[in-house]
């Protein structure tokens, strides 16, 4: 009975982990489209890459923003940018070895860097890069962060 | 509170302006002088006698930097004797990042052929440029007496495959230059690492 129980603590066990690994590619104007339209929630986008060393370090720190924030729902997504064919060789292995609490979505962009200027025309290109979206107001920031600058950028659309 | 948080709101303010303030096309480019990999100084007004300069940001670690070590030597190849030399120029602080330090910029340059003079960014020049990642180039363009600014932005539309480019924005900036024409992108984006640098 015993090991019953083990074997299918560890069958959940494993396949919780795989649905864990699954992220869904999106369309990058999708994705603009889904954090601009009117809604209660705050949304914090992340542009990270698994060769980015510091989008890499302050992973951790996204993962400390909470699902609600001042009574609002704030939904963090976690846009990976690595090269397309890279999802099964790099992004899944290192969702494997790296806690990435929030929504991983594979952010699929045209070629050229003019979806660049349009999500944001402060944004170079450079990663990592945070835009946060709240009821038609906005903050973005090219370069790295922490979960305490994370919140004042919040307060500052509240 | 108020207060602080319009102070925070002023300094964020602020931090997003200045990373807005990066040189635009038609601006002067500002001279430099920097050690080379050879230990030589270098600086832009040496070379006067060219008819431009393409100067590169670029760095050893970046993996978006790495992708395009080939393009940029062939890129010097072909305009250098035409008369528009590379010049790369590494502007991460080797304390932030250790793959960055002269001494690796030295193999770097050995171990991959680079055929162009190859900078140390230490007096944070990248900011008067308003450089902010890597590779992020400038295309110059001699005016006789100054260089002035004629692209800035990516080399080509596709970082990872060098045989699938579409749109060489850097190379077809140069022979509008060459032509007298108007270049058609005087400005693109692109996907590339942060400038690593202490404030």
């Amino acid at each position: 009975m015993y090991r019953l129980l083990i074997l299918v603590t560890f069958f959940f066990a494993l396949n919780a982990k795989s649905i864990g690994q699954q992220i869904s590619k999106l369309p990058i104007a999708t994705l603009q489209h889904r954090v601009e339209q009117a809604s209660d929630t705050i949304f914090v986008v992340n542009f990270w890459a698994t060769w980015c060393q510091p989008c890499v370090k302050e992973i951790p720190e996204f993962n400390k923003i909470p699902a609600s924030y001042a009574g609002k729902p704030v939904k963090v997504i976690m846009a990976n940018l690595d090269f397309p064919n890279q999802i099964e060789s790099r992004v899944i292995p290192f969702l494997k070895d790296n806690l990435v609490v929030h929504e991983v979505v594979a952010a699929v962009t045209p070629r050229g860097g003019e979806w660049i200027e349009k999500l944001d025309p402060a944004w170079s290109g450079a990663i990592p890069a945070t835009i946060i979206v709240h009821q038609g107001k906005r903050f973005f920031h090219e370069g790295e962060t922490d979960y305490e600058t994370i919140k004042e950028w919040i307060n500052s659309l509240l | 509170m108020k207060k602080t948080i319009l102070l925070s709101s002023l300094m964020l303010a602020a931090a997003t302006f200045m990373a807005f303030s990066q040189l635009q096309p038609g601006d002067k480019a500002p001279d430099f002088k920097l050690k080379g990999i050879d230990n030589q100084w270098l600086s832009l007004n040496d070379y006067s006698k060219e008819k431009g300069v393409i100067v590169i940001f670029t760095c050893n670690h970046c993996p978006y930097a790495k992708l395009y070590e080939t393009r940029i030597i062939e890129l010097q190849k072909e305009f250098g004797p035409q008369g528009y030399p590379v010049v790369a120029i590494n502007p991460n602080d080797s304390t932030m990042v250790p793959e960055d330090s002269f001494s690796k910029m030295v193999e770097n340059a050995a171990a991959k052929g680079f055929n162009f003079p190859y900078l140390l960014d230490d007096i944070q020049l990248f900011k008067k440029y308003g450089a902010t990642r890597t590779p992020h180039v400038y295309l110059l363009k001699n005016e006789g007496a100054s260089f002035s600014v004629a692209y800035i932005g990516a080399i080509d539309d596709n970082s990872q495959d060098p045989d699938d480019v579409h749109e060489y924005y850097l190379a077809d900036a140069i022979r509008a230059l060459q032509s007298g024409k108007a270049i058609a992108k005087t400005e693109t984006k692109a996907v590339g690492c942060t400038i690593k640098f202490k404030e």
